[in-house]
């Protein structure tokens, strides 16, 4: 991958993820390898991570005879993915802004 | 190269490598990664191995993150403290370091970091017997109650005073155990992250 995910853009896609349904580590995974070429193992700590920070909290769910773990977000973790995607908007704004060369606001009247 | 592993061989090369953490901690993440293999079915098992990646690289993975977070939690009480610095001492041999320097300045980090622990100790040692040689006071003052009556009020002042003072030090020394823990917890947490930041 080009643009590897930085940590607060993969805190924004697990929380998206978990946002749109309940997920679980495996899945999780599935879906981040779209964007990232980050090994599977790293998902744990950050999973973790997020639930260390009451973003997330797990519950299990009997599939086949054996628990699975599902991941959901809470209220804090709802606050932090609007957080987090409204920063993605307006920086993918500002970069689309660039490479795309639109007008530079102010650009018009320099005072120098 | 290594040989291919087979899904009992990689849960048993991260239980190895995480062995160290706490019981709680190494269940969890040993239940996330059996998980995993399951979900992924028998027949991916390769697959799924690949996909995860290094045992070893999940384990420092694992262990300096939690490492980070205890770094910025406040320390409850001294037995958790202590799991945090464990963890702390951990992830300091999993960041990748490539200077000798920087295993040196490890090295005499945990020479202090005994030093002051040891410190600690002794001062908590002495809380201790003064707080023992209280009531010790108190019980001679006693003999002297009919004998000597100003003998008695001194030995049962000095008794009241080594009983306060002890119990004052073994809480005082109590309180900077614990600030010197989630101290060290900080610390390891500032110096992973540094570490993590200059192997990016």
């Amino acid at each position: 991958m080009v643009y590897p995910p930085t940590a607060p853009m993969l805190d924004l896609l697990i929380l998206s993820i978990i946002n749109h349904e309940d997920s679980y580590g495996y899945q999780i995974s599935q879906q981040i390898k779209t964007v990232s070429n980050m090994k599977d193992s790293a998902l744990y700590p950050v999973l973790k991570r997020l639930a260390d920070n009451s973003f997330v909290e797990t519950y299990d769910q009997p599939i086949q005879g054996r628990n699975r773990k599902y991941y959901r977000l809470t209220g804090r973790g709802r606050q932090h993915y609007h957080y987090l995607h409204e920063n993605w908007h307006s920086y993918t704004k500002a970069i689309e802004k660039i490479i795309n060369y639109e007008e530079v606001p102010g650009n018009g009247d320099d005072h120098d | 190269m290594e040989t291919i592993m087979t899904k009992t061989e990689y849960i048993e090369a991260l239980k190895k490598q995480l062995r160290r953490l706490p019981k709680d901690d190494l269940q969890r993440a040993l239940d996330y990664f059996e998980e995993y293999f399951a979900d992924a079915g028998p027949e991916h098992e390769a697959q799924a191995i690949e996909d995860l990646g290094e045992p070893s690289v999940a384990a420092d993975q694992i262990i300096t993150t939690m490492a980070l977070s205890n770094s910025k939690e406040s320390v409850k009480n001294v037995k958790k403290g202590l799991n945090a610095v464990r963890v702390g001492i951990l992830a300091l041999f999993a960041i990748p370091i490539g200077l000798p320097l920087l295993l040196v300045v490890i090295a005499v980090i945990l020479i202090l970091l005994l030093a002051v622990f040891i410190l600690l100790f002794a001062g908590l040692l002495a809380g201790v017997f003064l707080t023992a040689t209280g009531p010790l006071c108190i019980i001679v003052s006693l003999t002297q109650l009919a004998a000597d009556f100003p003998v008695f009020l001194c030995l049962i002042g000095m008794g009241l005073a080594f009983l306060g003072l002890g119990i004052l030090i073994i809480y005082g020394m109590i309180v900077l155990t614990k600030r010197t823990l989630s101290g060290c917890a900080r610390m390891f947490g500032r110096l992973i992250e540094k570490g993590g930041k200059a192997h990016d």
